[in-house]
């Protein structure tokens, strides 16, 4: 197993808001569920961005938390969103490559934008490239900007292996950068 | 590398890192409005206990139809159905009259009466068995020639083994001359 996916205990204080959330959101307050999108966006994002061309990230991000909507009364814990919409994230980017089969990808259009945005391009490449668990955890931290423990925190995972993951993902992605 | 830096941005800032963070950081999530449509995100508390109920009236209403039709006795010819209300016993006409008897004595005889003869009705009227169908016999008679032949077959098997197993009798001495 790439950088250990050792899962940790769900039930933690930050956590329990999002349940008395989600249950007022089932029980009809659907204007809250804004809150859950607007704290969880940026990591279903990540994670779709560690995965799919960067055109199709903006528009997947609306349907994943329509969908989620839609399935919350499947959510056995309340506690878990964060994770629970990662992973609904994650398999729907792996439906897009089935269903986009073996098509020659045309990078992103890169006439026209600034350099610095060129060059993001070309680093989330590489990053795309690399293993999954550490390619997904280097998204989240130097593009979403969360940091470690806020990492651990939403994608349920253990700060122990989300450390190994940033750790081995940056080496292999500064020996790609050369 | 600043491994805390990379961690929780804490320490000493890795320029590597901070690099990368500011390049990066341009593809970084824009917040936009999201338009929640009318989803129903209730559970129906009803449908699932509308479910079961149906299961259940489904399974109860299969049991009665089971039953019923385990205990549903063959039908009696009413050729051979005896009514005991109005029968008629041979010796009822030659009895000598009998005696006055008053309606509710009457209603106890008639009603007592007619639970014995039911009694006995039912005891002696046995249902008639199905006869058979001329398929049903056609089958049964090919399963007798086979069985017959079978018998035969096994007969001669046999036959033939004890053959083999006893050793012939020497055959009997004809025209035996004296020598001598």
């Amino acid at each position: 197993m790439i950088g250990g996916q050792e899962r940790a205990p769900v039930s933690t204080p930050a956590l329990s808001e999002d349940a008395q959330t989600i249950r007022a959101v089932l029980n009809g307050d659907r204007d809250l569920y804004g809150r859950l999108y607007h704290q969880y966006a940026p990591l279903v994002h990540g994670v779709l961005l560690a995965r799919m061309p960067r055109s199709e990230v903006e528009d997947m991000v609306q349907e994943i938390f329509l969908h989620a909507l839609r399935k919350l009364h499947t959510l056995r814990d309340a506690d878990a969103f964060g994770p629970w919409v990662a992973m609904i994230a994650r398999n729907r980017a792996m439906d897009f490559h089935r269903r986009s089969r073996e098509t020659v990808e045309v990078s992103d259009d890169i006439r026209g934008h600034d350099t610095s945005e060129t060059r993001a391009g070309e680093i989330l490449e590489i990053i795309q490239s690399l293993p999954d668990a550490y390619r997904e955890t280097l998204v989240l931290r130097l593009v979403e900007g969360m940091t470690g423990p806020e990492i651990a925190t939403r994608t349920g995972l253990t700060p122990a292996s989300v450390r190994v993951n940033l750790h081995r993902g940056m080496k292999l992605l500064k020996e790609k950068l050369g | 590398m600043n491994e805390e830096y990379l961690w929780d941005q804490s320490g000493e800032p890795d320029p590597e890192v901070q690099e990368l963070e500011r390049v990066l950081g341009t593809l970084r999530f824009q917040p936009r409005p999201i338009e929640i449509p009318h989803v129903s995100t209730q559970r129906n508390p009803f449908f699932l206990r509308g479910l079961a109920i149906a299961a259940a009236v489904a399974m109860i209403a299969l049991g009665l139809t089971v039953w019923r039709s385990m205990n549903r006795q063959p039908k009696v010819d009413a050729a051979h159905t005896v009514n005991p209300v109005n029968q008629t016993k041979p010796d009822e006409t030659k009895q000598a009259a009998l005696p006055v008897i008053d309606d509710q004595k009457r209603a106890n005889i008639i009603a007592t009466t007619t639970t014995t003869e039911r009694r006995r009705v039912r005891n002696r009227v046995k249902p008639q068995p199905r006869p058979l169908t001329a398929t049903e016999i056609a089958a049964a008679r090919t399963a007798k020639h086979e069985l017959m032949l079978a018998l035969k077959v096994a007969s001669e098997k046999l036959s033939f083994a004890q053959k083999k197993v006893q050793p012939e009798a020497p055959a009997p001495v004809q025209n035996q001359h004296k020598i001598g």
